[in-house]
């Protein structure tokens, strides 16, 4: 139910009116469906719709917000006097006044388009869909034992409205799709694995291909019972590593993505998700080896974090966030892009409406380069492939992570050997982009729900990469 | 006002052929002030409405919750499509009488007045007394946020329950930075706004920042650790999601099988308590109209309890809890039992060791066996032969939620409520020592 453009109006006049240099008004409404299966088990289906009205103003500057999910005229009007009386209540602890990059003011206007509707997708055929999973996932013939599985299909539809007192009126809508697994394997006198995962994008029921996510969770069910039948321990001393695409993902997300956030390099976010070990002057500063390029891109079609104009109505570009090696540019709100004396390369988001927009990634992931996986391993004497992951974390800096392999073999003279058990990488962000000696073709992406913000905000991001190569790291 | 949507809501879901149900509708504003480098950088209101639904009828079970203002005109066509959803829900035999066999207890609302938790001045004050007294310390700067919250809950069932209660609570989180990632924090929680000092957690923000500058050697092994209230209680939020039925059902937890075992040492104890005076989730009634009452969930170091509500109940052939969540069994306050020790003796005990001050990111490598790491955040101190001598850097700690239960070896007589960025539910913790905790470190 789309909201009046007067509504919206009236409110940011509301705004003006009372002295406020900036105002923005932000209609956004999620409306989305949950089928979730649990052992073979159906569990209750889950609708929820959210949706509401915020005011975000700048007044003599001092933030503030506000926000109801009440969207009547004057309701809003009642809201705009809350958003300012809270930018007036900082005043006395504002030591820095916000200023705002100046920005071209955008009018436009996109959906994302579907093939099969997500509105026409109803819980029946999604719990047929995950019961025929979950088959997959008892057969016999599997060659593995899955005694506990967690299998969620949602769809979603995400409609907003932004519009600034600068000029500036985007509206979206963006249809999400994602099916999610968990399953624990157990072998008998051995032990369990335990995995997560996803398949998400934006888009019509199309962009969740039913066969090929089944392919996915068989083939890993069945390497984690192989994992616990002939996994041995870990190769110590300095070896090579070869990371598959889900770990060069939530790489390129954790070690590169986070720490080239301008609000949390401008302190921001410093008593929630932490600084950054990158500081305003770090743009030029040798991070890496020539072989990493890392970008953060949100116009790829059909991705997770898919958007074409950010929360400020700034329209959004690939980041190239590391090129060659270097750090490139940082991802900018208008305040931090005024701050650095830059533009803003539109990367604010909200996860809700009554979120305030903050800095956030989209897609990002480490750019291609020439060699097949094969080829990659090739270059390996004596090392391991970790293919996916299942722990993993990183300090608020950003430069103190661990990853631990859950797919993962030992390579010896190039070829891939037997499964290793839990190898561990505990490494620094420069240590490892230090040591990245070549980079695969075999670019893939991969879903999450990228947590931030204070409240929390979850988004909808996709990590991805190619295959990387790691020389000579320890692991555990 | 809240009460008469719930029971109009019940009527036209009766009145679609829905044999048993559970309506809800929430009222709920916050107000939060972030400042960061020792200035406001945002000042927030979200104001929330909305309605839940919790639908049975002829084994299906469906879930649903929109937001929904006076005035709005879709109220039939969103009960309706929830009432559609759940034709397509698929059947559990055993799912039949689920909402009857809980024991439903009318609530009358307190009459405190709860609005001046979610007004901005106040909250600002108390975000300028903290910073004001770090920065007496001497720090750099001084990044946090204050934020007030008042929740009104109407509920009723289609067993005849109605109730109404409203709960509110201010928290703090004050982090003080004294130089190059030297840091150190202060947090806290109350229902009672007079309860946050923010003089004396800004000051012992900026106490462990001062603490944190002198930097030591270490190296990484087994090793005794005292974890401060804010690491101990986003720990027993794993412990707690570990005791959910749902957890266990699903087999999932490291605490299946174990109902019954000893998990800690005999002094050790962890209860969710909704019934707390001074706890900021306490809840008279929980979403099905269950009376709540204190559980042990861990008791004389036995593991006694999950947290059940009437469907996991009924599937373990147990009764409710009074901790529904109508999917999810959820906790009110969490608390921790209190030791007999100040933390200068707790200190003083400790002949190599480490201090944390906080942590986060706690993540598991695999639910059933309880494997997890968490990294240390802000001061973690090295202490020897009883006394601080210098701070250290990096430090993970990879370890086991099992062992690290069995490992606890005393806890301190102060307790505080916790609740930030990293622990969602408000616990009352203590300091505790535990001996032999893997401690990891990134290599460059």
């Amino acid at each position: 139910m789309p909201i009046d453009e007067d509504v919206l109006r009236a409110a940011l006049l509301s705004a003006t009116e009372q002295g406020c240099e900036y105002a923005e008004v932000r209609w956004q409404s999620r409306s989305g469906t949950s089928a979730m299966m649990r052992n073979g088990e159906p569990e209750a289906p889950v609708m929820v719709t959210q949706r509401g009205v915020c005011v975000r103003v700048i007044k003599e500057g001092a933030l503030g917000f506000a926000a109801s999910s009440a969207s009547d005229v004057k309701s809003l009007r009642r809201l705009a006097q809350v958003a300012v009386r809270n930018a007036e209540a900082s005043f006395p602890m504002l030591k820095k006044r916000i200023k705002l990059a100046p920005v071209k003011a955008e009018v436009a206007s996109y959906s994302v388009e579907q093939r099969i509707k997500v509105e026409d997708l109803g819980i029946e055929e999604m719990l047929r869909t995950l019961h025929e999973l979950d088959s997959n996932l008892t057969s016999p013939s599997l060659d593995a034992k899955i005694v506990s599985r967690f299998l969620r299909f949602s769809a979603e539809v995400e409609d907003k409205a932004v519009i600034t007192n600068e000029g500036a009126f985007v509206r979206s809508r963006t249809p999400r799709v994602s099916l999610m697994y968990v399953m624990v394997a157990l072998e008998p006198g051995k032990g369990t694995a335990f995995r997560y995962g996803e398949v998400a994008g934006s888009g019509g029921v199309e962009v969740v291909v039913y066969d090929e996510v089944r392919r996915r969770v068989v083939e890993e069910a069945k390497a984690m019972g192989r994992l616990l039948r002939e996994g041995r321990s870990t190769p110590r001393g300095k070896v090579d590593v070869v990371l598959g695409s889900e770990v060069s993902g939530i790489v390129s997300h954790e070690s590169s993505g986070h720490p080239a956030e301008a609000d949390r390099i401008m302190g921001r976010e410093g008593a929630q998700a932490g600084e950054s070990y990158l500081k305003p002057g770090s743009v030029g500063a040798v991070v890496g080896t020539e072989n990493v390029t890392l970008v953060d891109d949100p116009t790829i079609p059909n991705s997770y974090g898919f958007h074409l104009y950010d929360e400020e109505g700034v329209k959004t570009r690939r980041r190239t966030l590391i090129k060659r090696g270097v750090i490139n540019e940082f991802l900018h709100s208008r305040e931090t892009a005024h701050e650095l004396g830059v533009e803003s390369n539109g990367a604010m988001r909200a996860s809700a409406y009554d979120r305030e927009p903050i800095v956030r990634m989209s897609n990002t992931f480490i750019l291609p380069g020439d060699y097949s996986l094969e080829e990659l391993l090739k270059e390996v004497r004596n090392g391991v492939y970790i293919k996916s992951f299942t722990e993993w974390n990183i300090d608020d800096r950003r430069f103190n992570q661990r990853y631990v392999g859950l797919e993962a073999y030992s390579v010896e003279n190039g070829e891939i050997g037997n499964p290793v058990l839990n190898p561990v990488l505990e490494i620094t962000t420069t240590g490892l982009f230090s040591r990245v000696a070549a980079v695969g073709n075999d670019l893939e992406f991969f879903p999450g729900n990228c947590g931030k913000g204070d409240p929390m905000q979850g988004v909808p991001v996709w990590m991805g990469g190619p295959s990387v190569l790691i020389e000579g790291v320890e692991l555990s | 006002m809240t009460t008469e949507l719930c029971e109009r809501v019940l009527k036209t879901v009766r009145a679609l052929g829905v044999e048993e149900a559970a309506i809800a509708v929430d009222a709920e504003v916050n107000t939060m002030v972030r400042f960061a480098r020792s200035s406001i950088t945002a000042a927030k209101t979200w104001e929330n409405r909305s309605v839940s639904l919790y639908l049975i009828r002829d084994g299906r079970r469906f879930v649903g919750s929109f937001e929904y203002s006076e005035g709005e005109d879709d109220l039939e066509e969103l009960v309706g499509r929830a009432v559609r959803a759940l034709e397509f829900a698929k059947k559990v035999d055993w799912v039949k009488n689920l909402l009857s066999e809980v024991r439903p207890v009318a609530y009358a609302p307190p009459s405190r007045n709860l609005e001046e938790l979610v007004k901005p001045e106040p909250l600002v004050r108390i975000s300028e007394e903290g910073v004001g007294a770090a920065l007496e310390e001497g720090i750099a700067y001084v990044s946090g946020v204050v934020r007030g919250n008042v929740l009104r809950r109407s509920l009723v069932t289609s067993t005849g329950f109605v109730g109404e209660y409203s709960s509110g609570f201010v928290e703090a989180n004050f982090r003080s930075f004294a130089g190059e990632d030297a840091s150190g924090q202060a947090v806290a929680v109350s229902a009672d706004p007079r309860g946050i000092r923010g003089a004396d957690l800004g000051r012992e923000s900026a106490e462990y920042a001062r603490d944190s500058v002198k930097l030591v050697d270490w190296e990484p092994g087994r090793c005794t650790v005292i974890l401060a209230p804010q690491v101990l209680a986003n720990l027993m939020d794993d412990v707690v999601r570990a005791a959910s039925a749902l957890t266990v059902d699903m087999g999932m937890s490291f605490l299946c099988g174990k109902l019954g075992s000893g998990v800690a040492p005999q002094w050790f104890g962890l209860f969710d308590d909704p019934r707390a005076q001074d706890g900021p989730f306490s809840r008279p009634f929980d979403d099905e109209g269950v009376e709540t009452r204190r559980l042990e969930i861990i008791d004389g170091g036995v593991l006694r309890n999950y947290l059940h509500n009437s469907y996991t109940a009924k599937k373990m052939k147990v009764t409710s809890t009074g901790n529904a969540g109508w999917i999810a069994p959820t906790p009110s306050n969490v608390v921790v039992s209190a030791g007999d020790l100040g933390l200068e003796e707790m200190i003083g005990d400790v002949r190599q060791g480490f201090l944390i001050n906080s942590n986060w990111y706690t993540r598991f490598q695999n639910q059933v066996t309880g494997d997890f790491s968490t990294l240390a955040r802000d001061a973690v101190l090295r202490i020897e032969g009883g006394e601080v001598t210098g701070a250290v850097r990096g430090v993970r700690l990879s370890h086991n939620m099992g062992k690290l239960l069995e490992n606890l070896v005393a806890a301190t007589k102060d307790r505080r409520w916790v609740k930030w960025w990293e622990v969602p539910n408000p616990t009352l913790c203590p300091y505790v020592r535990v001996d032999g905790v893997n401690l990891t470190r990134a290599q460059a």
